[in-house]
């Protein structure tokens, strides 16, 4: 018999209200080392210096906009948004999941009033939005610095931004479904990795997609990746939010389809948790 | 309504003298609650199996094992019985590797049983988990449910917004557990800057926000000293006499058992080994300390104490066994203080040691019957 005055969970809303308070504490925990976040993102400043100098020795060989499309200048503001969506991810695995497996610190997770992937998912969208914005800042600044502005259209960098909040929900789904297998295997570094350079090359993270020869190009528009980095960059520097609803289609198709797999392992992984001793 | 639920080793004649002398050990009892005697943990026949692959060390059984692989299957509980009433403290200890942390990975229902039933609360905590998770809490002693790089206050706050804590209802809830659990000055510090007996407050008060109905603690006192021990313990006392929060607790530390608990269950290879008053199994298998001196002065001579043992020596050091059957541990302590003392540590005998004494008392009962 069931006890007569257990507290219920609330509904929908009540969930959501949960993920997004764990977001803003994530955020919260993120400004704890803003100096190392800064830190972190020299790389970027690096990055970009150096593609500005080898797109300026390109153009003296071959027209750089005639063969892309884009300016130098677009180029670079088109590298530093994708670079800001690559190095947004924690780490190759862009999740703790694999950590709380591995470690058992699931177990604590687990006895929370939220199911754990929507813990998971507030925990890492907070850390994600933060450092993208953060990334996107600096490679502002830079671009700035090295290339000057360009014409940004607010109605497409709106688009830009929007979609690229999408395509973090979208993969973080396919980041979970990766790490939810490391309730079979020791280790999910390996695939989380080539995911990971998935997206790097074949989404578009140096170039756009523009600048890859015909065929390979082909190839990249039929795979998903493209969506998650080429898309929202692409926008971010056009002057009208082009291809943006279609962009929204296909990512939230890949979301659905990612959610399957995600979920099913993780009922399936639930049952194989062997936190055996202390 | 009466409900007598006796464990296999309770045989019906130590039933009826317990009950004629009034020591029946809550085995008997009754808490009406809605006319209904209520049990908040009820588990039957328990069983959890791990299978864990092995291999020969070396080269050689690494390869065989990627050709060959080898699986073992480890029983972790064996069948276990139990229940618990409301408002009850009860300890479950035994040595590592004997299933506690199992027990309680499953009633928490982090884990799936492999045969065998159990609920709280009236729920079966591996299907109806995230519901059980907002009527019960869970502390484990080696692992954080506190946000590292924020401070404590803060995770509180999440807290109530994960509980779904009404916000008057937690303000009110929150002053009253930091000025007991005197967690004012640490609110604001990052959990990563405690101590770890200042964490274990801050753990079992967060872990208290949403009034919890049981409260599971899996080895809280691990790794502290004697003074955040005692803190902690009489917390969790006084916690579950005022609010009659339901407690089950694991620990290797039998004071923990002695202090908190009313009745114990000792677990041993996935079974339980004894589940008896706290009191019993004090009068029974509790008979000794073991006191550990590390002198200031070298060669200082120890005073001849009666029913103490001296187990060993050395120059700064001493090892004192004290049967507290015969003299109490105060009255040692008492002669000690006249030593030129640094530090000073009472033990109880290890676990391996009680557990041992538990076997070689029923086999003797055994024999007995037999005769």
């Amino acid at each position: 018999m069931t006890s007569p005055d257990l507290k219920e969970l609330g509904g929908p809303f009540a969930l959501l209200k949960k993920v997004l308070v764990i977001s803003r504490a994530t955020l919260a925990s993120q400004f704890a080392y803003v100096g190392e976040q800064v830190v972190r993102t020299t790389f970027l400043v690096l990055i970009l210096y150096i593609f500005t100098q080898l797109w300026n020795a390109t153009d003296r060989f071959q027209d750089v906009r005639e063969a892309t499309g884009f300016s130098i200048p677009q180029l670079i503001w088109y590298l530093a948004f994708t670079e800001s969506i690559i190095m947004s991810a924690a780490g190759i695995r862009g999740t703790s999941v694999d950590h709380d497996v591995r470690t058992g610190d699931l177990a604590y997770r687990l006895t929370k009033p939220i199911p754990y992937p929507c813990f998971q998912f507030g925990s890492d969208l907070g850390t994600r939005v933060f450092r993208f914005f953060l990334n996107l800042a600096v490679g502002i600044g830079v671009s700035l610095a090295v290339v000057g502005p360009i014409p940004l259209a607010p109605l497409a960098v709106l688009a830009a931004i929007s979609l690229t909040l999408l395509v973090f929900v979208v993969d973080w789904i396919w980041v979970f479904s990766i790490s939810v297998l490391s309730f079979w295997i020791e280790d999910t570094f390996g695939i989380h990795l080539l995911y990971r350079r998935l997206l790097m090359l074949l989404g578009g993270m140096l170039l756009p997609l523009e600048a890859y020869p015909d065929w390979l190009r082909s190839v990249c528009e039929r795979l998903p990746f493209a969506y998650m980095v080429y898309h929202p960059s692409r926008l971010f520097v056009l002057d009208r939010p082009d291809g943006f609803l279609h962009a929204v289609g296909v990512v939230l198709i890949l979301g659905i389809v990612g959610l399957i797999p995600a979920l099913l392992l993780y009922r399936l992984g639930l049952r194989q948790v062997s936190a055996q001793g202390g | 309504m009466l409900s007598l639920v006796c464990p296999s080793w309770y045989d019906s004649r130590t039933a009826a003298r317990e009950s004629l002398t009034g020591e029946a050990i809550g085995i008997a009892r009754i808490l009406p609650i809605g006319g209904h005697l209520m049990v908040v943990v009820r588990v039957d026949g328990l069983r959890k199996e791990f299978t864990r692959r092995t291999r020969t060390p070396g080269l050689r059984g690494l390869l065989r094992s990627y050709v060959s692989p080898r699986h073992e299957t480890v029983v972790a509980l064996d069948g276990i019985d139990f229940e618990m009433d409301d408002g009850e403290s009860l300890a479950l200890i035994g040595p590592n590797g004997a299933g506690k942390s199992t027990t309680i990975k499953t009633l928490t229902g982090i884990l799936h049983p492999t045969s065998g039933s159990a609920t709280v609360l009236g729920l079966v905590p591996w299907k109806e988990r995230t519901r059980l998770s907002l009527n019960i809490a869970t502390v484990f002693g080696q692992r954080s449910q506190l946000w590292f790089h924020l401070p404590a206050g803060e995770t509180f706050d999440l807290l109530a917004h994960i509980y779904e804590i009404p916000r008057a209802e937690y303000q009110a809830r929150k002053t009253a557990l930091v000025e007991r659990f005197e967690l004012g000055p640490l609110l604001g510090t990052a959990v990563r800057k405690l101590s770890l007996g200042q964490r274990m407050r801050c753990e079992i008060a967060a872990s208290l926000l949403h009034r919890p109905r049981v409260l599971f603690l899996d080895e809280p006192t691990i790794g502290l000293d004697v003074i955040a021990k005692q803190k902690i313990r009489e917390l969790v006392s006084e916690l579950n006499r005022n609010e009659g929060v339901s407690v089950l607790l694991t620990s290797h530390d039998a004071g923990d058992i002695e202090r908190l608990c009313k009745r114990v269950i000792v677990i041993n290879h996935g079974t339980i080994v004894l589940n008896d008053r706290v009191s019993t199994l004090k009068r029974r298998y509790l008979r000794r300390k073991v006191i550990g001196l590390r002198l200031s002065d070298a060669d200082v001579t120890l005073p001849a104490i009666e029913h103490t043992t001296l187990l060993s020596r050395s120059r700064f050091g001493a090892k004192l066994e004290v049967d507290t059957d015969r003299v109490a541990v105060p009255a040692v302590m008492a002669t000690l203080g006249r030593l030129p003392i640094a530090d000073i540590t009472i033990e109880d005998p290890p676990m391996e040691e009680i557990i041992a004494e538990i076997y070689a008392a029923r086999s003797e009962e055994r024999g007995r019957v037999d005769d």
